[in-house]
């Protein structure tokens, strides 16, 4: 057997498998909310036990402070980006257009000059560190990769030819005693690039690295968050968290989350996942532990209305508190 | 208009049969063709005789899934065009890449166990197919079925490169494994 034959065998896989993999679209849409907003409905933090095989149970409780984030006025020297508004660094432009957090995750909405030649391929990737501040160790993703997810065809986008994401990082420590206090958070933008032409087989490549620092000031402490919806409808949201236990995870890597809402609707969630060192027991097992953090969605999720978690292609029912 | 409606003009051997699949799944031909011959002239042609093979395999032939017909006949004639071509060296495109890929799930001839008919290869790598978890199984089809540059899936699925590239990876070895299993290669 050679790799033409497996080529070709591949060629003749069932119909249905090939039209599916065709229509499948990641559903990310933009949606024109509030700051607001996508604190609401961005904080999900999942942990999954690995044991031996048991009913899945989901049991759902209640964020129930939110930190409002103030605009942000400060100029400091070097590359400091106010909210809505640009910096430019080695030729490219970053917008930032909103930062919230809910204490325990800070997400930015920010938008980035697309590259205008389709021949050059690029990594991007962004690291959000928090500095111990104020003796607190806010942890988090210093030095870490952060979520970054492309929002497709959004408004920003078309008008001003730029490719607009959400950014998300979690950290901890942030907490009341910080209200009214400003906090630092520095983002670094590292791209790879390389240019490779078919004919010549051209290869160049090189490195960009930007870094921009947010000053961001805490203000309030909220109960909820109310957005509005595209037709004016006034709706309040509470984030939510939810917890796994007794699952069949042992040794396995979800790819795929979504919600299922009361009226059958299928929401997915993005997000990064990994598999951490667990605990023994006592028995001496380690039980693995599972941890999909960084669980967000731009579509709106009203916690009221979820029914039950897909994951990959289980279901887990949703029991109310 | 409707597929069954398309099917049925090559039936009733209508001249539009052949202009109504040009309207409607002529771009989505040529986007598989060019994936594979990254040529424009090649490509088009590619597509001209795939229309040809369509109005030979209909009749007898009655898809239920007309694009996928399409489809199927498009990447066989590139393929075939490709090898043509590229007898004695690696071309451009997908292609190359692919196959150097898919050496992963063939380490050496050495390792075959027996001389395979295609008909049954086909089967165990439809069967396989089944076996993978949704997004994998698509995000497998995109690169292998399809042809699609890296970067184009990641854009559809909302992945990066790293993330494809090694569930690829992953894949490929969960193949290899199914290979050995089925008795295919050996089980070193």
């Amino acid at each position: 057997m050679t790799t033409d034959m497996l080529l070709e065998a591949i060629g003749m896989i069932d119909d249905e498998d090939i039209r599916a993999a065709r229509e499948y679209r990641r559903p990310v849409t933009r949606q024109k909310v509030k700051w607001s907003l996508i604190a609401a409905c961005l904080a999900l933090f999942i942990t999954f036990l690995g044991t031996a095989y048991a009913q899945g149970l989901i049991s759902f409780g209640w964020i129930e402070k939110l930190f409002g984030i103030g605009e942000q006025t400060e100029l400091l020297e070097g590359n400091v980006v106010p909210v809505n508004e640009s910096v430019v660094s080695n030729g490219i432009t970053l917008t930032i257009h909103s930062i919230v957090t809910d204490g325990s995750s800070v997400y930015a909405d920010f938008s980035i000059d697309k590259l205008k030649s389709e021949e050059v391929q690029k990594n991007l990737s962004f690291t959000i560190s928090v500095p111990n501040s104020f003796g607190l160790d806010l942890g988090g993703y210093s030095g870490g990769k952060v979520a970054i997810i492309p929002i497709e065809n959004s408004e920003e986008s078309t008008e001003n030819n730029v490719q607009e994401y959400i950014l998300l990082a979690r950290v901890s420590g942030l907490n009341e005693s910080l209200l009214g206090k400003t906090i630092t958070l520095t983002a670094k933008y590292h791209e790879y690039h390389y240019l490779e032409s078919y004919e010549d087989s051209v290869i160049e490549s090189g490195e960009l690295t930007n870094e921009w620092v947010f000053k961001i000031k805490l203000n309030d402490i909220m109960e909820s968050v109310g957005y509005t919806m595209e037709d004016g409808t006034p709706v309040t949201v509470t984030p939510i968290s939810f917890s796994l236990e007794k699952t069949n995870f042992f040794n396995q890597t979800a790819d795929h989350f979504r919600v299922e809402m009361a009226d059958g609707r299928l929401i997915d969630l993005m997000g990064s996942s990994s598999f951490e060192k667990g605990h023994i027991d006592e028995n001496g097992n380690e039980i693995p532990n599972y941890k999909v953090s960084s669980i967000m969605s731009t579509e709106i999720i009203n916690p009221n209305n979820v029914v039950a978690l897909w994951v990959d292609d289980t279901r887990y029912q949703l029991i109310h508190d | 208009m409707e597929d069954s409606s398309i099917v049925e003009l090559y039936w009733t051997r209508s001249e539009n049969a052949i202009a109504e699949t040009a309207s409607k799944y002529g771009k989505y031909c040529y986007t598989i063709a060019f994936n594979i011959l990254f040529n424009t002239e090649d490509a088009e042609e590619s597509v001209n005789d795939t229309y040809l093979g369509a109005w030979n395999s209909m009749p007898p032939h009655r898809p239920s899934i007309l694009s996928i017909f399409l489809g199927k006949i498009t990447r066989r004639i590139s393929l075939k065009k490709w090898r043509d071509k590229n007898a004695d060296k690696r071309g451009g495109g997908e292609v190359s890449l692919v196959l150097d890929e898919l050496e992963d799930c063939i380490p050496s001839d050495d390792d075959v166990e027996q001389k395979l008919h295609m008909a049954e290869l086909e089967k165990m790598i439809s069967a396989f197919i089944k076996t993978l978890p949704d997004i994998e199984r698509w995000v497998f089809i995109s690169r292998y079925w399809y042809l699609d540059p890296i970067p184009t899936i990641c854009k559809q699925f909302g992945f990066s490169q790293s993330k494809v590239k090694s569930m690829l990876h992953r894949t490929r070895g969960k193949l290899m494994t199914y290979l050995k299993k089925e008795g295919i290669l050996n089980d070193n």
